[in-house]
């Protein structure tokens, strides 16, 4: 080595273009935003609030948003008849509802909230206090079309349900006059050509000559403005992203100026950070949803796998400190009792799916194992998991303990594993004769693998899915969610019970 | 000249105090010993690579007890010739002169001065690795006197040489001494080296020096 | 007394070359069981036998990018490692200053330290500042860009290399100092004389008599790096695609339970290491028969 300065410099190279190498590897080619457009059927009512931020969307990133305007109802039409289009924001969830169950919109995006009311031109000519004054022969009643614009299919419903329909009805198609969108009855109510209509509280905020009065009836309509995602959508991350861009707290800000009460939205960012913590028992059955979930919503993912209790460990050193960088926006645990015990943190938890415990034995069950009981025979090699350091091992002893078999079993145990991964292991390489294990885990050796049912109501690890209260990603997270449950073939091919979604 | 004035070194396991030396400019000086009382250390001091605790060393005239071996334009050859293993033994002669921004005709004008000097011609190419004891005390010496050094400071030079080469190698330093005009301190237990070559002859003895 | 008769002494030596030869064959036979046993396993318990589970592993992109993960970060941890076990190295053998000692045993403590216990300290001393410290750059609209030591680090790749290096370091510097220590300092003092600064000096003298001292620790500094595996899993996460190395790969296929995956991959390592750990050894050594030094 002749000249060593002239080897630390080789080396100096290496270490640069490896460094400069790994950077770019590290991050997968973006899409570039440039160049792409996006449509977005959005309703009337909600025109103003979505334009802005429709052009400042554009102007910051380069991606055109084409809104078409009109009846919630119409639009639904359109979409469905032209075969094109990115997104679909109604003026009520009830035409997102039926946009869901004809399977045209696959994720929902809630913005902000409204409610129908009455509006009159200010200073209330017509002295109207209440429903029972739209039927009145005096006054003039504009509504939205209940065929073709949500405000007017919710004024009949509940109108319907208070009893005013039929007269109020009446009164519109003798006076008044039946208008396709909203803006275009709040239009008639602005230039007095009505006397009065009800519409959302939103719009009417709008005009600084319209008065609103809140009618108890009319109340109990307050629902989500939400946008949706087009099944037939071709361009689902940049859609997504826009849909984010409105929910965010960018988005809110816009909207509240515009007189909504808006859903509190995720922190705005083009590509978001999510960490998300999962139990190792859960991979088989989620690591391809949450793949396909990072690349369409566009996010990269943090995603953690790991015995629950380091994963809970990690969480209270995280916690313990002073900044919260690390912690999980979401959190699915091997079993129910993973989450109990960092319960404060969390929020929103569901139950995904069902694992059974069983007893694995090597193929054949040369031992003849057939219930727990016959683990505690003279020579039989048990596997177990430990009970302070890994879920399975939490959930064996609890169900030892109500068998009350714990103390019979302890002489046979020749391990106690510090997870649940270790203990199918012992059982493939022939160094334990019965493990208490999950019936996910033996399905991957499923040659060399027995799995011998276990009666027991406490034979099963359940997995809540759980959002944390700190996140910041709170309704991507909830997005996350809806990704794993959707992917149930997966959890099903893995050996996973789906669970009954939650009532919502 | 090299003169030491009562000179306190803390080395290893001894230490030397009050050692007084001089020997004039241009002047060959011997010092011998018994093994292991710090006749090298002596050669370390003076050489700058040991801390003196006490007393001043001057070279050429010059007070350089506190200064860098690099500044005491001190040539210095050690017991084991401690070549540069991985340069040839042309470049062991001309690091000196490389180090000091030599060029390439002034670096081959003085390799082969020395080479002829020391009788090195046919070894020039070669490795420390492949030479023999005598050669490589002859390269060393060569190493050490190839920027001019006003003092130079051999460390028994002639321990790893045999009976016949040893003749030889007495009127090579003699040679030397003429060539290179310093002031020479050459450290030994040979009592025949000390005759032939010594213009002044020391002893060290329970740590001083006497004439 | 007894005479010495040449039977006698040649059944004694022949004894001792016994003795050692089947201690050397105990575990070098050791090790290649092992492998051996990992092969069969891998081989013999497949369900179809016309699949190789290695071509099938290195088929996946996961595992493709898990590869390149691993030789990249290897590398740059290992080239690190030496930068900074040569100077250590150094001033710990040539220097005295105070406290030498405390700093000798203080860089036996990543080699001392279970891994998990490096990467969770790792992991909790970049919660505080300034690693945890956050710039906010607002870039208008409402939108911040936020940038601290903590998110560009912690679960990204860079916390791989970091996980590595806090412990293959250590074994470069080990490395280092006995290197070091067996260098003739005579030659650096001649250097001095000859009118080298300390710098000069180190680099035109004794750094390239470290030679082989430098490959050992570069290829002990891989070869630790490669198979660091803890302290990745705890600070840098297995992230599938991101920050996933050979190593917690293995962990990865383990613990769905696809144990022929996980041989695969760890045979896969075994290859990579030993080309790895070849290349570097011949080169280091050509360069030494060049100079004519064994």
């Amino acid at each position: 080595m002749k000249n060593a300065k002239r080897m630390f410099l080789l080396s100096a190279v290496v270490v640069v273009a490896l460094v400069l190498g790994l950077a770019k590897f590290a991050s997968p080619a973006k899409s570039a935003a440039g160049g792409s457009a996006i449509l977005v059927y959005c309703a009337a009512g909600i025109k103003a609030p979505v334009q802005e931020l429709a052009t400042q969307f554009e102007q910051d990133y380069g991606v055109r948003v084409h809104l078409q305007f009109g009846g919630s109802g119409t639009l639904l039409s359109n979409l469905q008849v032209s075969q094109q289009g990115d997104l679909y924001l109604s003026a009520d969830v009830s035409y997102q509802e039926i946009a869901r169950a004809k399977g045209l919109v696959r994720e929902l995006v809630p913005l902000a909230f409204q409610k129908p009311v009455i509006a009159v031109h200010k200073g209330n000519p017509r002295q109207i206090r209440g429903l029972a004054d739209l039927a009145r022969s005096d006054v003039r009643v504009a509504l939205g079309n209940p065929e073709a614009a949500s405000i007017g299919k919710q004024t009949q419903k509940l109108l319907t349900a208070s009893g005013h329909w039929a007269a109020v009805a009446e009164n519109v198609t003798q006076n008044g006059v039946f208008k396709p969108t909203v803006p275009e009855v709040a239009n008639d109510i602005s230039l007095a050509s009505v006397d009065a209509g009800i519409i959302w509280d939103a719009t009417a905020r709008q005009y600084d000559d319209i008065e609103l009065i809140q009618v108890p009836e009319l109340d109990l309509a307050r629902k989500e403005i939400m946008i949706g995602v087009l099944t037939q959508c071709t361009q689902p991350t940049h859609a997504l992203r826009f849909a984010r861009y409105l929910n965010s707290t960018v988005g809110n800000a816009v909207f509240a100026a515009h007189h909504y009460e808006t859903v509190a939205g995720d922190r705005w960012e083009w590509e978001p950070q999510m960490t998300f913590f999962s139990g190792t028992v859960n991979r088989r059955g989620i690591d391809r949803a949450v793949l396909d979930f990072a690349e369409r919503e566009g996010v990269s993912m943090n995603v953690i796998y790991n015995g629950c209790g380091l994963l809970t460990g990690q969480m209270r050193t995280i916690r313990a400190s002073e900044q919260a960088t690390g912690f999980p926006d979401a959190y699915m645990a091997c079993d129910r009792y993973y989450l109990d015990v960092v319960a404060d943190w969390f929020k929103d938890d569901s139950n995904i799916s069902e694992n059974r415990i069983v007893i694995a034995v090597p193929k054949g069950n040369p031992a003849k194992i057939a219930t727990l009981g016959d683990l505690a025979k003279p020579g039989v090699r048990v596997a177990l998991g430990q009970p302070q350091q890994c879920t399975i091992g939490v959930l064996t002893r609890k169900l030892l303990e109500e068998q009350g078999l714990l103390d019979a079993i302890t002489a046979n145990v020749v391990t106690e594993t510090a997870s649940s991964a270790l203990l199918v292991p012992a059982i493939a390489t022939g160094h334990a004769d019965a493990a208490i294990a999950y019936e996910t885990d033996t399905l991957a050796e499923v040659g060399k693998i027995d799995s011998v049912v276990i009666e027991s109501q406490l034979a099963r690890a359940v997995q809540p899915f759980s959002i944390s209260r700190s996140s910041v990603y709170q309704h991507l997270s909830e997005r996350l969610r809806a990704a794993i449950v959707a992917h149930r073939d997966d959890l099903e091919a893995a050996g996973f019970v789906l669970q009954p979604g939650p009532e919502k | 000249m090299i003169e030491l004035k009562d000179v306190a070194i803390a080395a290893g396991g001894f230490s030397l105090a009050g050692v007084n030396l001089r020997i004039p400019q241009g002047k060959y000086g011997v010092l011998m010993g018994k093994t292991g009382c710090g006749k090298s250390t002596i050669l370390e001091a003076i050489a700058g690579l040991k801390r003196v605790t006490a007393g001043t060393i001057c070279l050429a005239g010059e007070d350089v007890t506190e200064a860098k071996p690099a500044l005491r334009a001190v040539g210095f050859v050690p017991q084991d010739s401690a070549l540069f293993p991985g340069m040839t033994v042309a470049e062991n002669l001309t690091f000196a002169l490389d180090i000091r921004g030599a060029g390439k005709e002034e670096q081959d004008a003085r390799r082969q001065e020395l080479a002829g000097l020391l009788g090195l011609e046919a070894l020039l190419e070669r490795y420390p690795a492949n030479l023999s004891g005598g050669e490589r005390q002859r390269v060393a010496l060569g190493r050490a006197i190839s920027f001019r050094p006003t003092t130079l400071l051999l460390d028994e030079p002639l321990s790893a040489v045999d009976e016949n080469t040893r003749e030889e190698m007495h009127d090579l330093l003699k040679s030397v001494q003429q060539f290179s005009s310093a002031t020479i301190l050459h450290v030994t237990h040979s009592r025949g080296a000390a005759e032939r070559l010594a213009d002044l002859r020391f002893e060290l003895v329970d740590g001083r020096i006497c004439s | 007394m007894k005479e010495l008769t040449a039977p006698a002494v040649r059944r004694a030596d022949t004894a001792f070359y016994l003795i050692l030869t089947v201690i050397c064959l105990l575990y070098v036979g050791l090790l290649f069981l092992l492998i051996g046993a990992d092969v069969a396993y891998m081989v013999l318990g497949d369900d179809l036998p016309d699949r190789n589970p290695m071509l099938d592993a290195l088929a996946k992109p996961e595992i493709r990018r898990s590869i390149l993960l691993s030789l990249g970060s290897c590398t740059i941890t290992a080239i690190l490692s030496v930068w900074v076990a040569v100077p250590i190295g150094y001033l710990l053998t040539r220097v005295e200053f105070p406290g030498r000692r405390l700093v000798d045993a203080a860089l036996d403590i990543p080699i001392v330290l279970p891994p998990l216990v490096v990467g969770l300290s790792l992991l909790i001393l970049f919660q505080f500042p300034p690693f945890s410290t956050e710039l906010a750059i607002p870039l208008g609209d409402g939108e911040v860009l936020r940038l601290s030591l903590a998110r560009l680090v912690v679960y990204q790749v860079p916390a791989v290399i970091l996980a590595q290096f806090t412990v293959s370091a250590a074994f470069a510097v080990r490395t280092m100092k006995v290197t070091f220590e067996q260098l003739n300092p005579r030659c650096e003092q001649v250097a001095l004389t000859l009118g080298c600064t300390r710098s000069q000096a180190f680099w035109r003298v004794v750094v390239p008599q470290c030679g082989p001292g430098l490959i050992t620790a570069f290829t002990l500094s891989w070869a630790r790096a490669l198979g660091e595996f803890g302290p990745i899993l705890i600070f840098a996460g297995a992230t599938r695609n991101k920050t996933e190395v050979l190593s917690t790969t293995v962990f990865l296929e383990l613990s769905i339970g696809d144990l022929q995956a996980a041989v695969a991959v760890s045979l896969i390592m075994v290859i990579a290491a030993v080309v790895v750990l070849v290349i570097a050894r011949l080169w280091g050594l050509r360069e030494f028969y060049a100079e004519g030094r064994a």
